[in-house]
């Protein structure tokens, strides 16, 4: 008993840690620097093959207020990066005097790749400091209150706006506009045929505001219209609603919970507990989650809702997930310096919003063998966090849709003089030490590795409602339970397509509200979103 | 089945004791009672933004209108912030999400955040006992 709590209560150690350690009362979870370093005289430090100051001496000596150079800061970034990057030994130990700041960090990246073949590092950014230290109330975020699939121009492809859900209570609900309505122009410019840089910016401002209470001009084909329509919609903060859609299917075979899920967000654990409690009332004997637009977020969300999908007896005294450094800090957290210890399913509410949910109430549980998941790309983090935790313990992941982002990894954002640095630490392995999944987790009918999943790839099918047993993704799980096989596919668009390999990027529709001045030189888009 | 209050209890207590000194504590009187806003508008939403800023001393807080309009308690999470592919920079949180509870005290509406005691007294809002 007092081992498990222990376990339990790590997370919420290390969130105490980390603020603690710069007694910034906020909710920033970055590592901190707030440490007064030794008075070092900066114009004798050099850059020498293969040695490392450590990085807490040359920290917060800026260039900009003369308190170091930017010698100090490349220095500060490759002491960091040698003490606690992930691959730190695959780091190539260049010279930094060539470089900028920014490009030096770019550098400071393994050049391997994964066991696929593919790039081993897609998640290394930097960001300003102030624009990462902004606080949001849970779920608030600047719009109409439509999430979008962004389809981008590509050679013999249209560029194409659809919306993939609302948000209740939006604006965007307020005027009707559902999933499957096609945005066909922005302010009179029209979507597919824009070409020029001032049409695209018309497209960008409409699609992602930035001062409230613009007004935007949207030309709307809804689902299954024949005629467009505009609308005026005016720019608010929006709270989303992550758990959405809880219903119960009753078929042949018996009955069914699907649940919607969308974010890893402090509401979400009432909304969580709400919905199982309401299938598990209903008895039902498997469950649709629909995570295909769940990036993740809290992960303890995801440990409680394992808890509360595969019950007491499968999770007792299991893992849901342990936490892997480098080899530099086998038993220790390199930033927290707490002792590493697994994270357990958590069973009881951790009142993330008391005003919603008190702490300590024992969760519900619908004690199941199996579960089928909904997936995208767009599927990330905590939510395969989610999954492979479940796998880790033997419970039946069934997946159906799309890859998965593979995020099994995760960064203390750490700032130096004003940018705040993102640099994979650590990995997240299931109770069986498995967390090898940088490609995504996989749906195949017929898994040869550990990160491809037994189900059916399937493209998300923009046409139907979310929870629409008609809907091609619920709709393959649910033949999926019955015949134990995949459905056949019906037409060219219900196989997951590839990504375009050629896009004019100057011409691409992109929200940069939260990533203005975000650094990010491995990624190239895809246009999809 | 209960596997965890004490260990949430402590970690709670931790969570208050670390954050005593930090800032400076607003005079408070206890008999502040949970609140709602009764009449929610633009200068009451920045008033409301700016004290929750002051309290988590940060510079930017972002909240809807309706925010403490159906509970009292709000909780604060960093911005959203997503990559070029518009996907989450953090994916994997471990950090507890900030809360503040508005509170009224005779007719005055007090903002209070849980960890630290620390209080706010509210110009422009206006509330009633939740």
């Amino acid at each position: 008993m007092q081992l498990l709590f222990r376990k339990a209560i790590t997370p919420l150690l290390v969130a105490a840690s980390l603020t603690v350690a710069g007694c910034s009362g906020g909710g920033s979870e970055s590592a901190s620097n707030n440490v007064t370093p030794p008075v070092t005289d900066t114009s004798s430090i050099t850059w020498t093959k293969g040695q490392f100051t450590p990085y807490a001496e040359i920290a917060l000596q800026c260039k900009a207020d003369q308190t170091g150079s930017e010698l100090t800061e490349k220095l500060w970034l490759r002491s960091w990066s040698n003490d606690t990057y992930l691959w730190y030994d695959e780091i190539f130990d260049r010279d930094p005097a060539p470089y900028t700041v920014a490009q030096y960090f770019d550098l400071l990246i393994t050049d391997e790749l994964s066991e696929t073949g593919n790039v081993k590092d897609k998640f290394h950014f930097s960001m300003p400091t102030d624009e990462w230290e902004q606080l949001n109330q849970s779920g608030a975020s600047f719009g109409y209150g439509f999430n979008l699939s962004l389809r981008n121009a590509s050679a013999g492809v249209k560029r194409q706006v659809t919306i993939t859900y609302s948000e209740p209570n939006s604006p965007a609900v307020a005027a009707g506009i559902n999933r499957g309505a096609i945005i066909v122009a922005v302010d009179g410019v029209n979507v597919a045929n824009a070409d020029d840089s001032a049409s695209i910016d018309t497209l960008n401002a409409g699609l992602f505001p930035t001062q409230s209470g613009k007004q935007t001009t949207f030309t709307v084909r809804d689902l299954n219209a024949s005629v467009d329509r505009n609308v005026i919609l005016s720019a608010t903060t929006v709270i989303s609603t992550p758990v959405q859609n809880t219903q119960v299917i009753q078929t042949a075979s018996g009955k069914i919970g699907y649940l919607q899920f969308n974010s890893h967000i402090a509401t979400a654990e009432r909304g969580l507990f709400d919905a199982i409690t309401t299938l598990s009332e209903a008895d039902v004997e498997d469950l649709v989650l629909d995570l295909r637009y769940n990036g993740g977020g809290l992960l303890a969300l995801a440990s409680q809702l394992g808890y509360m999908i595969a019950g007491d007896t499968a999770t007792n005294n299991r893992i849901f997930e342990r936490t892997s450094f480098n080899d530099k800090y086998r038993t220790i957290d390199p930033v927290t310096r707490a002792i590493l210890e697994p994270t357990p399913f958590i069973p009881e509410t951790i009142g993330f919003n008391t005003g919603l949910l008190r702490a300590g109430i024992t969760l519900p549980s619908l004690n199941l063998k199996r579960l089928y998941v909904l997936t995208t790309a767009d599927t990330c983090s905590a939510s395969e966090a989610l999954m492979n935790s479940l796998r880790g313990i033997d419970i039946e992941v069934i997946q159906i849709g799309g890859t998965t982002c593979g995020k099994p990894y995760g960064f203390y954002p750490t700032p130096n003089c004003g940018t705040t640095y993102f640099s994979i630490q650590f990995k997240g392995v299931n109770d069986k030490g498995f967390g090898d999944y940088s490609d995504g987790f996989v749906p195949t009918t017929s898994p040869t590795l550990d990160s491809e999943i037994k189900g059916c790839a399937l493209s998300d099918d923009l046409n139907h409602a979310l929870g629409d047993t008609n809907e091609r993704l619920l709709s393959a799980a649910l033949f999926y339970r019955d015949n134990n096989q995949c459905p056949a596919l019906t037409s060219s668009a219900a196989k997951v397509s590839a990504a375009p390999t050629m896009m004019d990027k100057g011409f691409m529709l992109k929200d940069d509200r939260n990533s203005t001045l975000l650094k990010n030189n491995r990624i190239m888009s895809t246009g999809a979103m | 089945m209960s596997r965890l209050p004490s260990g949430l209890l402590i970690a709670v207590v931790m969570f208050s004791t670390a954050f005593m000194g930090c800032g400076t504590s607003t005079a408070v009187n206890d008999r502040a009672v949970p609140a709602l806003i009764t009449s929610p508008n633009s200068a009451s939403v920045d008033e409301l933004q700016a004290a929750i800023a002051s309290l988590l001393n940060t510079d930017h807080v972002m909240i809807a209108q309706s925010a403490f309009t159906d509970t009292s308690v709000l909780s604060i999470e960093p911005a959203m912030h997503k990559d070029t592919n518009g996907r989450l920079l953090m994916g994997r949180s471990i950090v507890m999400p900030e809360s503040v509870q508005l509170l009224i005290h005779g007719d005055t509406c007090l903002l209070e955040h849980a960890k630290s005691g620390q209080r706010k007294i509210l110009q422009i809002t206006t509330c009633r006992a939740e």
